[in-house]
């Protein structure tokens, strides 16, 4: 089994380095078809390794990487490690190697996924790019497919290993007078028999379509409908900003916040690693356990992210980084719902280019894109123009008056979200 | 497109530093670089060039037996060097290599790549028909065959001049640079976090081609910065002292001096922490410095005018672009102080190679003159939709295991021979805003609309460079922005700024290039939209 092969790889590396240190191991061969203007543009398929060590000598540091498992790389790399802790200073915040903890299996490889080849990809892109001759339009997107391990073994005792497929499918239609524009995605797909691009490429046809000839509206706050799409395109960036440190060093929006209520009571984010539309790694690059965890709960802080030594530091528990985001949503609701019940606002279907403005209130901005719509009385109504808009995910979680159905979005689960007073600051001509 | 990568790059200091003055000639070169190749690994000693040369001629042949019409084979050893402190602490050392090749054919009209670590015989001529398979797949979505443009054939070896390899410089140098110039920012009052970091790259490449192209190039990297954070009443704030990234040695750390500049940039924090907030809901003159500037042209220059980008072929990531076919040679997109090189060859830029991946010697050409715009950046597979003959050179892929594609390569504004000095520029402004280094940035998908915030900014009042201020940011419509440059200053003042982080393509690969420019003035635009102002 390719696993034992590279725990033992491990094995001889850390025999050869002695003392404290960790391992690990990741290979992984991906392959994506790439398409525009109706035709296949790029195709490539690439396979590499990658054995990183790192080493504590009297508790300093020093980490390396290569490419290749010969006896002559693995000796170079423990050489290259030792070299650098050699020169370092002691580290004050030395945690060193993980103890085991007790992992939990997730099966994350399904071998349709592994076996699925250019010729594959090749007829789920023709499908998408029939719909588009059929429509009068112009696809672009992608199909991709790979598979992938990672091994970690380390100087406490700590010994695991994990392997996961992966693959997805875009495409972006295009109106050929460029004036309208529309995407749909499955991203993050362990199990490739569950993407249906024909599906994918006809609501993305659909909205292009819609989408053409949108009229200007005046900037202002409105009401939005976001799709799910534009709900986790929004929210990932919170999970850039979950550090407990910086709040207690006082560098960040958190600061003072941990405990306190920070948006609405029915807000509820968490990172769930075996969340069964997500099967994400089981451990972190240190061999901690990833464990289902609630950011904000009801509203309220009830964790940021601590890395060990802040942990101890502290005298919490430490946490794995934020992943696999999940936002609790009204399974009972749809996105048509949502709509149903608003008077007057607009339907955003994702968002681009999200950026940091200030992190002192996590204001962020981006734009809108592939169909913005006006809804009136419950109904989606003409198209309009794509905007920028500066937003902060908190204020939009303070601003929220209904969930749909959480759904996957590549490696987050969210709803959509009806969400009051979102600021769209200035217009963009941009298709 | 800039990635959300929490670092940045720039530079406020002496323009000396660009002109990088090779110090051997070209036979001198080879035998200096000798000493590079064997030191060029920490894993197994340099494979010689005829062991590549054996090796690639494997990998052609592959692929040419199983139908490949064009085949090229890229081998290449990528040497990766980070070092990044916090205040008194090393956060991270990382010292990487990764070897391996890539091989790219056109088989039935239509492209396949393939990639692989294993560099063995027997491995490269399985997956330089893997390559194959792959393009013959392609070619059941095909649309517009692919045609490449004609490329002289080179026999030949290119290394980055340089002055001191950056690998031979020990850690302990490295670390007590960094930790030192920590020390110094956190000696000042109001400070809470300093960081610094050190990045070298090493890229050694070989690539065959059948227009029977053998090119040896070796390319070197390096990249030092700090950044100093002050927290108090006004929340915190950031300075970062932005060294420009360039393709040079270790040379440009000594000449960077950050151990000097370190004071400063803890003054300018504290100083950014009490400042006033910037104005919203009103137009001022902007006064762009080069470390700022430089990633507006990026964002608003570079992306528009990427060929690839404009035949559609980016629609499903980073979208298209306002620049259409249609335009050129026509369009007004600035004012006629507006003058943007393209090129692969200024000395020490980020993109400056000797030849591209498809093999073609790089060069230079307009992009923009005087404010109209007159050329693309093109590849072999995409110049002869512009009725082009010939390549700009723009291909390159990021690594060994990725496609080589058109990337942006250095994009620069033109110093105005007749214009004035910063002080002179600066005493013409009545109301308006001095803007250094890089902070937010976000354009919409066809880079028209745009949002910049930056990393220092002071007020200009009547002629006088006044208070900080923070929390400003810019809008604008790309083309309309350009119309309203109405100054550049002079060659004197012109600072070759870098970028390492331009991300592109599905999947992602990153960029790295200069958009060197003196500072510049732009007219009665609109600041403060994020942060409530109407625009």
């Amino acid at each position: 089994m390719k696993q034992d092969k590279h725990l033992e790889i491990l094995d001889r590396v850390l025999k050869l380095a002695r003392g404290e240190a960790t391992a690990t191991l990741t290979s992984s061969t991906s392959a994506l078809t790439r398409f525009g203007e109706n035709m296949i543009t790029q195709n490539v398929s690439s396979s590499r390794r990658t054995l990183t060590l790192t080493v504590w000598r009297d508790k300093k540091p020093g980490s390396a990487s290569v490419n290749d498992f010969s006896d002559e790389a693995i000796g170079g790399l423990v050489k290259r490690a030792n070299e650098i802790a050699a020169n370092v200073p002691v580290d004050p915040e030395y945690v060193g190697p993980a103890a085991p903890q007790k992992l939990d299996s997730i099966p994350a490889s399904v071998e349709a996924t592994a076996k699925f080849g250019p010729a594959e990809r090749a007829a789920m892109v023709r499908m998408a790019i029939d719909v588009a001759k059929k429509e009068g339009l112009s696809a672009s997107g992608t199909c991709s497919s790979g598979e992938g391990s990672t091994a970690i073994r380390n100087s406490a005792g700590v010994s695991a290993a994990h392997a996961w497929t992966t693959s997805g499918f875009s495409t972006t239609m295009r109106t050929p007078d460029g004036t309208g524009s529309s995407r749909a995605e499955a991203g993050s797909m362990r199990d490739v028999g569950r993407i249906e691009p024909e599906t994918l490429a006809k609501r993305a046809a659909e909205r292009a379509k819609r989408s053409k000839g949108a009229k200007e509206i005046p900037p202002g706050d409105y009401t939005v409908v976001m799709e799910p799409q534009a709900v986790a395109d929004l929210i990932s960036t919170l999970g850039w900003q979950l550090s407990a440190r910086e709040a207690d060093e006082g560098r960040s929006f958190f600061t003072g916040k941990l405990g306190q209520s920070v948006c609405a009571p029915a807000v509820t984010l968490r990172s769930v690693p075996a969340h069964p539309d997500l099967l994400g790694s089981p451990f972190d690059g240190e061999g901690m356990a990833a464990r289902e965890i609630a950011w904000i709960n009801k509203g309220v802080v009830d964790n940021l992210h601590y890395t060990r030594y802040w942990a101890a530091k502290q005298g919490k528990p430490p946490t794995t980084s934020p992943g696999n985001l999940v936002l609790d949503g009204d399974a009972s609701k749809t996105v048509a719902d949502l709509i149903r019940g608003t008077k007057r606002g607009l339907l955003l279907t994702r968002f681009w280019y999200i950026r940091m403005v200030d992190p002192k209130q996590i204001l962020v901005t981006g734009l809108t894109r592939d169909g913005t719509f006006e809804i009136e009385d419950g109904e989606v109504r003409g198209p309009v123009t794509n905007y920028r808009w500066n937003e902060s995910p908190i204020a939009v979680l303070s601003n929220v008056e209904d969930f749909s159905r959480a759904e996957k979005v590549g490696e987050m689960v969210v709803p959509g979200l009806r969400v009051k007073a979102f600021t769209l600051t200035s217009p963009s001509k941009a298709v | 497109m800039a990635s959300r990568v929490r670092r940045h790059g720039g530079w406020t200091g002496s323009t000396e530093f660009y002109r990088i003055r090779p110090v051997l000639n070209r036979r001198e070169f080879v035998g200096a670089s000798v000493g590079l190749a064997a030191a060029a690994g920490f894993v197994r000693p340099s494979c010689s060039g005829d062991a590549m040369r054996d090796l690639c001629e494997h990998g052609i042949d592959a692929a040419t037996s199983a139908g490949a019409t064009y085949a090229d084979i890229r081998i290449c050893r990528y040497r990766f060097q980070n070092l990044n402190t916090k205040d008194q602490r090393v956060q991270s050392i990382s010292d990487s290599e990764s070897f391996g090749f890539g091989v790219r054919v056109i088989a039935n009209e239509a492209w396949g790549f393939a990639a692989s670590d294993v560099v063995t015989k027997e491995e490269i001529a399985r997956v330089a028909r893997l390559a194959v398979d792959i393009a013959k797949a392609s070619a059941t979505a095909k649309k517009t065959p692919v045609r490449l443009v004609p490329a002289g054939k080179y026999v030949d070896r290119w290394v980055t001049p340089h002055e001191q390899d950056p690998f031979e410089v020990s850690i302990a140098k490295k670390v007590g640079l960094l930790l030192g110039v920590n020390e110094a920012i956190l000696k000042v009052k109001g400070i809470k976090t300093a960081t610094s970091f050190l990045d070298f790259e090493r890229e050694h490449r070989y690539l065959m081609n059948t227009d029977g192209s053998f090119i040896e190039q070796i390319i070197l990297r390096s990249h030092p910065g700090c950044a100093a954070t002050a927290v108090g009443d006004g929340g915190f704030e950031t300075r970062t002292y932005q060294v420009t990234p360039m393709n040079c040695g270790y040379e440009l750390i000594d000449r960077a001096r950050m151990l000097e500049k370190a004071p400063q940039i803890a003054d300018e924090a504290v100083e950014k922490l009490k400042a006033p907030k910037g104005p919203t809901g009103v137009k001022k003159d902007l006064v762009l410095l080069p470390a700022h500037l430089c990633l507006t042209i990026h964002e608003s220059v570079a992306h528009p005018t990427e060929l690839d980008r404009a035949l559609g072929w980016e629609a499903d990531y980073a979208g298209t672009t306002f620049a259409t076919l249609d335009k050129l040679g026509k369009f007004q997109y600035g004012s006629p102080l507006m003058n943007i090189v393209g090129d692969r060859t200024h000395p020490g830029l980020r993109s400056t190679v000797g030849y591209d991946d498809d093999g073609v010697k790089t060069r230079s050409w307009y992009i923009i003159k005087n404010g109209l715009f007159t050329g693309y950046q093109t590849t072999r597979d995409t110049a002869w939709y512009v009725g082009e003959e010939a390549s700009n050179a723009c291909a390159w892929a990021d690594s060994w295991g990725s496609i080589p594609f058109l990337r942006i390569p250095n994009i620069s504004l033109e110093a105005d021979p007749k214009g004035p000095d910063l002080d002179a520029l600066i005493g013409d402004t009545k109301d308006g805003i001095l803007i250094d280094g890089r902070g937010s940035y976000s354009i919409d998908q066809q880079r028209y609309n745009f949002q910049f915030g930056g990393d220092a900014f002071w007020e200009i009042k009547n002629g006088r460079k006044g208070r900080m201020l923070k929390d400003v940011t810019y809008n604008a419509i790309t083309p309309e922005f350009w119309s309203k440059l109405d100054a550049v200053c002079s060659p004197e003042f012109w600072e070759g700024h870098g970028i390492t982080n331009d991300g592109k393509g599905q999947p992602g690969q990153r960029g790295q290039q200069s958009h060197g420019c003196p500072p510049a003035r732009f007219r009665g635009i609109d600041v403060g939209g994020a942060f409530g102002g109407k625009p």
